[in-house]
C-alpha cells in the first residue's frame, strides 16, 4: 500500500503545491515558492541553488531522498527568458507546465 | 493558560492515527498534510491567547482596547499639548516693526508657530513675544441630515497630533447637562480607536441641532506634542509682509511649555482608575486631583489637599478656610505656565475656592529589605531582579510616586514579588523580610517620595 500511496507522483504533487504557494500565505508558516524573489535578477545570477534550498527545507521529504534525485536547471530561451526544469529521477516537469500537475484528493 | 500552537498541533497528530493514508503522509512530512493543520492549530493558539485576554479583563483592565473606551466615556481626549516659547525680536530695520497676534512663523524644522502675543518694536529695539507649536486646518462641513446629536468626524493630521478643536459660533462644553435649549454648544467626543469627532446637541431638550445645509467652520490645531528645541534657534515668517520685515530676526529665547505627544497607555491606565462619576464638576478632594491631572497630563508629581488635611499636618490657621492646597511638578514646564494651567482647571470646576501652591520637596525614601534565598540561586541576580522590581514600582518616574501621600505598604512588596515570579524567593526555605522603611512619622502632602537605587539596600543570606 505505500508504494501505491508513496510514489514521483506524489512528489511532484507535493512540488506543485509549493510552487503554487506563496511564502506567509499559510498563517503562521513561511512555507512557499520565493517565485516573486527571482524577478529583476540578472539572468547570470546562480538562482536554482537558493530556491532548491528553501524547497528542501520546506518539504522535509525531499532533503531525505538521496542526494542527486532531485535536480533543477535552467534553459536559456531567448534574450529575456529562462525556463526552470525540476527532475525528479529523470522525469521533469518545468515550472510554467506545473499547473498541470493536478493536486489530488490529498 | 493560553493553549500554544504546538498544543494543539499535537493533539491533531494524536487523533491522526485513526486515517492511515494520512498518518502515512504526515510521517513523511507531506506539507500538503501537515501546513494545513499548522494553520488552523495557529489560528486556535490566537484565539485562545484572545480568550485568555478576555478571562482577565472583568478584573483588570487588560486590554489596550478597554482603556481606550473607558477613557472615552470618561471624556479624557487624545490630544497633545503645543509647545509654548518666548521668542526674541530684534528689529534691524530703520521702522518700527509690529508682529500681531495670529500671524504664522515657521522654526528651522520648518514646524509651524502661531503668535500668541504679538510685539511693537521700534527703530532697533529688542523685544518679546510668544508662540505656541500649533498649525492651522480649516474645514467647512455642510450639514446633511437633522438628526440628533449629529456627529463630524475629525481627521487626524498627516504629521503630529490634534492639540485643539474649534468651531466657528459655537462653544466648547464638556457634556450636555446644564445646557439650555437652543445653546450653541458642541462636545468632543473619542472612541476606543481614539477616533475623534465633534457632536452637536438635540432640538428641544439640551444645546443646538444644526439644520441641513447649515455650513459649519471648523478649525482644527494641529501640534507635533514633543518636539527638542534648543536656545537660539531661528525662527522666520511664513509670508513676509513687507521690506521690513526681512530685516527682523528671532531666536528661541525661553521655552515656557513643553510640548507633549497625547497620553500613552499607561497613563491613560492611571488617569482611568480614577471614579468618573463627577466628571469635571469636582466636588470631593480627589475630584480635584483627577480634573488637575487630566488637564495638565503627564505631569512628574500632582498632590492636592484641603484645610482639613492642611491642618491636621501643619496647625490651624485663618487663612486655611475654603483654600485648596497645591503641589505640582511637570517635567519641561515652568511654575508660572504650570500654575496658571491648574488655575484655570480648578476655577472651571469650582471657582470658590481659593488656591495655594506648595513647593514640591523630595523626599528620597530609605528601604532595608532581606532575602533569605536557598544557595542553589546566584545572589546578585537575584538582588538585582529585585532592586528591578522595586524600584520600577517605587522609583522616581513610577505612576506610584506621582500622586501625593504615597507609602511603601509591606503587604503590596510581598505581593510584587510573587506577581513578578521572583523563582528564588517562591523556593520553600525562600524569604523576603521589610526591614524598615523610611520616616513614615512626618509625612506632608507635598512630598514627592520615591526610593533610588541608593536609598535601597538589600541584604541577602543564604538558607541552608
Amino acid at each position: 500500500m505505500a508504494d501505491d500511496m508513496l510514489n514521483t507522483d506524489l512528489l511532484f504533487r507535493m512540488i506543485a503545491h509549493w510552487v503554487g504557494t506563496q511564502p506567509n500565505k499559510y498563517y503562521g508558516s513561511t512555507y512557499g515558492a520565493p517565485t516573486e524573489d527571482l524577478l529583476q535578477k540578472p539572468l547570470s545570477s546562480p538562482i536554482a541553488d537558493a530556491y532548491l534550498a528553501k524547497m528542501r527545507e520546506d518539504i522535509p521529504v525531499i532533503a531525505a531522498l538521496p542526494p542527486g534525485t532531485i535536480n533543477m536547471y535552467t534553459d536559456n530561451d531567448g534574450l529575456d527568458r529562462k525556463t526552470i526544469y525540476i527532475d525528479i529521477n529523470g522525469s521533469y516537469v518545468s515550472l510554467a507546465d506545473l499547473g498541470d500537475v493536478k493536486r489530488g484528493s490529498y | 493558560m493560553a493553549v500554544t500552537k504546538d498544543d494543539f498541533i499535537q493533539s491533531a497528530i494524536n487523533e491522526i492515527a485513526s486515517y492511515p493514508t494520512i498518518a502515512m503522509r504526515y510521517q513523511i512530512g507531506d506539507p500538503l498534510i501537515t501546513q494545513g493543520l499548522a494553520s488552523m492549530a495557529a489560528m486556535l493558539a490566537d484565539v485562545s491567547n484572545q480568550v485568555e485576554v478576555t478571562a482577565g479583563e472583568p478584573f483588570t483592565k487588560a486590554r489596550d482596547v478597554t482603556v481606550r473606551s473607558d477613557a472615552a466615556v470618561k471624556g479624557i481626549l487624545p490630544f497633545a499639548t503645543p509647545a509654548i516659547a518666548a521668542i526674541k525680536v530684534t528689529n534691524g530695520a530703520l521702522v518700527p516693526v509690529q508682529v500681531l497676534a495670529g500671524r504664522v512663523l515657521q522654526d528651522a524644522a520648518g514646524r509651524y508657530w502661531l503668535v500668541t502675543s504679538g510685539v511693537n518694536l521700534a527703530a532697533g529695539a529688542i523685544g518679546y513675544l510668544t508662540a505656541k507649536q500649533v498649525s492651522a486646518r480649516r474645514f467647512t462641513h455642510q450639514v446633511t441630515a437633522f438628526i440628533p446629536f449629529y456627529s463630524i468626524p475629525l481627521s487626524q493630521p498627516e504629521v503630529g497630533f490634534i492639540a485643539n478643536v474649534l468651531v466657528d459660533t459655537f462653544e466648547y462644553s464638556t457634556n450636555f447637562a446644564n445646557i439650555l435649549d437652543g445653546e450653541r454648544v458642541y462636545n468632543i467626543k473619542s472612541n476606543e480607536v481614539s477616533e475623534l469627532s465633534l457632536q452637536f446637541g438635540i432640538a428641544g431638550l439640551s444645546g443646538y441641532q444644526p439644520a441641513v445645509g447649515a455650513q459649519i467652520k471648523i478649525t482644527v490645531q494641529d501640534t507635533e506634542g514633543a518636539v527638542t528645541l534648543s536656545t537660539g534657534m531661528k525662527f522666520y515668517f511664513e509670508y513676509t509682509g513687507g521690506a521690513s520685515d526681512a530685516l527682523l530676526a528671532m531666536e528661541l529665547s525661553e521655552v515656557s511649555q513643553a510640548g507633549a505627544n497625547p497620553m500613552d497607555i499607561t497613563t491613560m491606565r492611571e488617569v482611568c482608575s480614577y471614579p468618573g462619576i463627577y466628571d469635571d464638576s469636582a466636588v470631593f478632594g480627589s475630584n480635584f486631583d483627577f480634573v488637575v491631572r487630566k488637564a495638565v497630563s503627564p505631569v512628574t508629581f500632582l498632590s492636592i489637599w484641603n484645610e482639613a488635611k492642611e491642618e491636621a499636618v501643619r496647625g490651624a490657621s485663618v487663612d486655611n478656610i475654603n483654600t485648596l492646597f497645591v503641589a505640582a511638578r511637570k517635567a519641561g514646564t515652568t511654575q508660572p505656565v504650570l500654575q496658571s494651567q491648574i488655575t484655570a482647571a480648578i476655577q472651571r470646576a469650582d471657582n470658590s475656592y481659593k488656591i495655594k501652591y506648595v513647593p514640591v520637596i523630595d523626599v528620597v525614601v530609605p528601604m532595608v529589605v532581606t532575602l533569605t534565598i536557598p544557595s542553589v540561586y546566584d545572589s546578585g541576580a537575584v538582588e538585582q531582579q529585585v532592586s528591578t522590581i522595586l524600584l520600577g514600582q517605587y522609583g522616581e518616574d513610577s505612576a506610584w510616586a506621582k500622586r501625593g501621600e504615597a507609602q511603601i505598604l509591606e503587604k503590596d512588596v510581598y505581593a510584587l514579588m510573587v506577581d513578578n515570579n521572583v523563582t528564588a524567593l517562591s523556593a520553600r526555605l525562600g524569604n523576603l523580610t521589610v526591614d524598615s522603611i523610611g520616616d513614615d512619622d512626618d509625612v506632608l502632602p507635598e512630598h514627592y517620595r520615591y526610593i533610588t537605587p541608593e536609598s535601597l539596600v538589600i541584604n541577602i543570606r543564604e538558607a541552608d
